[in-house]
């Protein structure tokens, strides 16, 4: 309650504070590429005369209200030439600017103006931006670029391993990502386990990753914003593109249509054609399709329609049968309420479906999540100094965790269907971006969460709402005991939260440093006690047992830059999570319709130093990236005289890596040969192993003692990869690009499992890894 | 999931290897392997305990334990159960029935475990025959059980295939049926040779402790989806002193064992 007084106060004074004095007039417009005219986001414009500036918007707009005067406008892209517009501004004027990429021979370029003072300025921090780019030159296995593997390169963020889905930001766990993919919400963002994401990058144009200072516009996740912009298509010129690999292919259509444009991709592996070939009823394959279209309307009006889909199959003679994958629509409607008033519309259906067939087992099981999502979203450029953004949004969730029956007429299996649960999510939000001075600024926003999840059927109750049950004479935690079933119109729950978020920057020459503090709540948890998550774990939503998980991170950090294009950022953060659910060993999570009987609540830590150093420009292009942090878990007990999990002391969880190196580096030799090169460095992942051996059963079983009292060995590898292009010949241009992972061929530990040689009968330790070096050919080609 | 993860990785490339791995090891904890068990419809019961003791993970002999003191007590009834040889203890006993409580204590170097269950039900064991279908190599040895299940009650199956072959199913999906699934054996499997194949009926409590057992021994593969893990306590207790526990499990179960001969 405090909270929201407070915060309403402040909000109200400072739009008291930015009432206009003098008479302002509002430049606005789109940023586009000057062949292509696909919008350019995050384009830095600024106004030297009033030291002032702003940058275009996720679709490209831009807005800033300034005096009545004679100014120049100075703006200024990365991989496009520097413009300078004189303007004389009486009225409001739409200026729609036009950027011509940069000439390809690249010296070092000296910029005077220094506009990239407007991204130091800025009140955010702990943001990484990647173009598409970056994305595709960065060498990844097959061949195949690829989003997830690259953004792991950035200081903070990991994963589990190779043969990992998702990926880890600041000691979180992957389920506390939001992906957004043109702001949907992508559920399974990894195709075959991990060793490909679901984003294909000749889709994408540009993509941010908020590792913390998350804006009052994004809420429901704890550890980071994965946001990916899709490309809209060029809309003067129909191109195609495609590419050859040794594993996938691609092909890319855009062009016009109409006054707008369309993008259409579709990308999939075929090494399984090959396998029917040879007469092996086996498969194992992946494919997307992104489309997007664009209908600008008029000067306020444009119209986005924007889909994916995605699956992933592995069949195994018919009899055994999985697959899995998302799907999304989205309709998007931008329209300008005035030059200062953007506003975007936005209804988006996301869906995401796992099925798995088992013949030989005799059954058939379903299971996925769907969700309807409205959003409606503000943006105020009230005067050059201050923005307001505000919205509200809503979603509607639909789980189920599990469909089974029986999938031969003679099978054994009972059909059944695990108990589906309903929820909805309302927020609104309201921040401003106001500059205090000309060296402070800040950012403050508060949302607001309603979260509530609907009555449902056969919801257990407890004694005294414990759900877990601890054996006092066994010593162990066993699956709770209901003591009866809720009324389906007692069965519901309602959280409602307030989340302030808080960027503070002060900005010297060519630096600035930032603080910043965020509270963030998380209503879905994904039920997984595997390192890293499976495609069969499922989405459960907060309820009358599972309390939303929370988090607060507070960072602070320095960045500067100097007149070369070389950046360094350094930042320190610590968060701490409360409701992060924990597994009583043994805990049996498949077809469980009552999660909270083996799920304990506990309690997260994580705190670290990252570090950046960047240089974007020129020939030899790189950016270094060294994280040490630390991330721990606490499972006290239920306070019944047990001690809790591990005896409720601090364990290193499954994101704890100590220090995590990463160099991504790109040298442009002649127009014909480009050289790229990685190499990253890892702890290695906790694990726990054996403090000795018995034998039970007939079987020899290792002995385990704390949970992870161990680490895998250490993680690293360098790849490298060559890219040839071919002279351009009748309007069509083709690029080798050839690649090894993991050039010195070093066997990166995916486990460590210790068991009985089948010969010798001695005990072992076996290391599993995934992949070795793995040499790779491709070949693109654009008309 | 595990196997299908590591198909794929071996399309490419060898993904086992042996490595040396240092342990800090805590040895010399009691081991007790418990069963006491008579044959699905039969009254009569036969108890047999194992004995050992913990010890270094990459040795090969089990020191057991053959000085225990070991008794089973029903209601007023005690038996002595003796030791046979190498750590191996028994007794038989004329009738086993349901709803009884049945009480092992085994003492040990003047420590006592105990532990206390009731005969669990099982359903019955119908057939074994060897089908023709394969998994993911191609030289599989396809075994196709049948068991009906009994209704209403929570069940669950332990089978032992032989081999170090064991496998843990819960009726979840098949309540009062008569269900058929498939288990393979790899290439190893011999052929001509007569192999018993027993089926237990357990409950819960050692449902779970067998599959965690069994992801500990590396039964399930292992691979990248682990678990984190911990000490594996069974149904043992001290009442004398909580810190000296005792690994293992007593169970009180209906068994049936079927031959199976593969061509």
């Amino acid at each position: 309650m405090q909270m929201r007084r407070i915060g309403c106060v402040t909000l109200f004074l400072l739009f008291l504070h930015i009432a206009p004095a003098q008479k302002r007039v509002t430049l606005s417009g789109d940023v586009s590429d000057s062949l292509s005219k696909e919008t350019l986001l995050g384009v830095t414009m600024l106004i030297p005369e009033l030291n002032k500036g702003t940058v275009t918007n996720s679709y490209g707009f831009y807005s800033i209200s300034v005096p009545v005067g004679e100014y120049t406008l100075v703006v200024q892209y990365l991989g496009y030439e520097t413009k300078r517009i004189s303007i004389s501004l009486t009225e409001n004027t739409r200026e729609n600017i036009l950027l011509d990429l940069a000439a390809e021979e690249l010296d070092e370029i000296v910029v005077t103006d220094n506009s990239e003072q407007v991204n130091i300025k800025k009140p955010e921090m702990s943001v990484n931006r990647l173009l598409s780019k970056t994305v595709l030159q960065t060498p990844a296995v097959f061949g195949e670029p690829d989003v997830l593997k690259t953004i792991q390169l950035l200081p903070g963020v990991t994963s589990a391993g190779e043969g990992a889905s998702g990926f880890n930001v600041r000691g979180g766990s992957a389920d506390q990502n939001l992906i957004l993919l043109d702001e949907a919400t992508i559920y399974n963002s990894s195709h075959l386990f991990g060793f490909f994401s679901v984003f294909n990058p000749d889709a994408i144009k540009d993509l941010r990753l908020y590792k913390g200072g998350i804006p009052a516009k994004y809420g429901g996740r704890l550890s980071s914003v994965l946001n990916i912009y899709q490309k809209e298509g060029n809309r003067e010129d129909f191109k195609l593109s495609g590419g050859i690999g040794l594993i996938t292919s691609r092909l890319l259509a855009e062009g016009p249509l109409g006054k707008g444009s369309f993008v259409v991709g579709g990308r999939g592996t075929y090494a399984h054609l090959f396998l029917k070939l040879t007469d092996n009823p086996n498969s194992a394959y992946f494919y997307d399709l992104n489309t997007k279209m664009s209908f600008p309307i008029n000067e306020r009006n444009k119209l986005y329609v924007s889909g994916y889909f995605g699956r992933d199959v592995f069949n195994v003679d018919e009899s055994f049968v999985n697959t899995y994958g998302n799907a999304v629509l989205n309709l998007r409607w931008n329209h300008l309420f005035s030059e200062r008033l953007f506003s975007n519309l936005s209804l988006i259906y996301s869906d995401y479906y796992y099925g798995l067939l088992l013949d030989f087992a005799g059954f058939d099981w379903n299971s996925g999540i769907q969700n309807l999502n409205l959003k409606y979203d503000f943006s105020y450029y009230a005067t050059e100094k201050t923005t307001f953004d505000f919205g509200l949004q809503s979603t509607y969730y639909s789980f189920n965790p599990g469909f089974i029956e029986p999938a031969r007429a003679d099978s054994g299996i009972n059909a059944e269907q695990l108990q589906k649960k309903y929820a909805m999510e309302h927020a609104l939000y309201a921040d401003v971006t106001h500059d205090l001075s000309d060296q402070f600024s800040l950012q403050f926003g508060l949302r607001f969460n309603h979260f509530t999840r609907l009555g449902q059927e056969n919801l257990f109750m407890y004694a005294n709402g414990q759900t877990t049950s601890y054996n006092i004479t066994l010593s162990i935690y066993e699956k709770g005991n209901p003591i009866g079933i809720y009324p389906t119109d007692k069965s519901s729950a309602t959280y409602s939260n307030v989340e302030p978020r808080l960027t503070l920057s002060y900005a010297f020459e060519n630096s600035a440093l930032k603080a910043s503090y965020n509270r963030l709540n998380q209503y879905l948890h994904l039920i997984s006690n595997t390192s890293s998550p499976t495609p069969l774990d499922i989405w459960a939503p907060s309820g009358p047992h599972l309390k939303p998980q929370q988090l607060d991170q507070w960072a602070i950090g320095y960045v500067a830059e100097t007149s070369s294009q070389q950046s360094i950022e350094i930042e320190g953060f610590y968060k701490n999570v409360r409701n992060r659910l924990d597994y009583i060993d043994g805990a049996d999570l498949v077809a469980n319709d009552a999660v909270e009987q083996i799920t304990m609540a506990g309690d997260v830590r994580a705190y670290g130093a990252e570090f950046l150093f960047k240089k974007s420009m020129g020939p030899v292009q790189y950016w270094l990236a060294y994280t040490w942090s630390k991330s721990e878990q606490k499972t006290p007990g239920l306070g019944i005289g047990d001690l809790g999990i591990n005896k409720g002391k601090w364990y290193p969880n499954a994101y704890d890596k100590r220090h995590d190196l990463s160099v991504n580096t790109s040298y442009k030799l002649n127009k014909k040969w480009r050289f790229n090169a990685n190499f990253l460095y890892q702890t290695g992942q906790p694990t726990t192993y054996p403090i000795g051996q018995y034998e039970f059963g007939g079987l020899r079983v290792p002995n385990y003692g704390t949970r992870n009292n161990n680490r895998l060995p250490d993680y690293h590898r360098m790849d490298i990869s060559a890219t040839l292009k071919r002279p351009e010949k009748n309007g069509r241009q083709g690029q080798w690009i050839f690649g090894v992972y993991n050039v010195y061929n070093r066997k990166n530990a995916a486990s460590v499992n210790f068991r009985q040689n089948r010969e010798t009968q001695q005990n072992e330790a076996v290391k599993f890894s995934i992949f070795g070096a793995v040499p790779s050919v491709m070949y693109r080609i654009n008309w | 999931m595990k196997k299908v993860v590591y198909i794929v990785c071996l399309i490419f490339l060898s993904c086992e290897e042996v490595i040396d791995v240092d342990l800090q090891q805590t040895l010399d904890q009691i081991v007790i392997d418990a069963e006491l068990s008579r044959p699905i419809g039969s009254e009569e019961g036969q108890l047999q305990v194992l004995v050992a003791k913990t010890y270094d993970f990459y040795g090969s002999e089990t020191p057991a334990v053959t000085n225990a003191n070991i008794s089973l007590h029903v209601g007023d009834e005690s038996w002595n159960v003796t030791h046979q040889k190498e750590g191996q203890y028994s007794v038989d006993i004329p009738s086993l029935v349901a709803d009884t409580s049945y009480k092992l204590s085994v003492e040990v170097d003047g420590k006592t475990y105990i532990a206390e269950e009731e005969l669990v039900l099982s359903g019955s064991f119908d057939k074994v025959v060897q089908g023709d279908g394969q998994l993911f190599s191609g030289t599989e040895t396809e075994a196709l059980i049948t068991l009906t299940d009994l209704p209403d009650l929570e069940n669950y199956y332990l089978f032992d295939f032989g081999y170090n072959n064991l496998l843990v199913t819960r009726d979840r999906f098949y309540d009062g049926k008569e269900f058929t699934f498939s288990f393979f054996y790899d290439d190893l499997f011999p052929k001509n040779t007569v192999v018993n194949i027993r089926m237990v009926g357990i409950d819960e409590a050692f449902f779970s402790y067998m599959q965690i057992l069994l992801s500990h021994s590396g039964q399930n593969g292992g691979g990248p989806f682990a678990a984190a893990t911990s000490t594996l306590l069974g149904n043992f207790v001290n009442p004398n002193d909580e810190t000296a526990i005792a690994l293992g499990y007593f169970r009180v179960v209906e068994q049936k064992s079927l031959p199976f001969t593969a061509e």
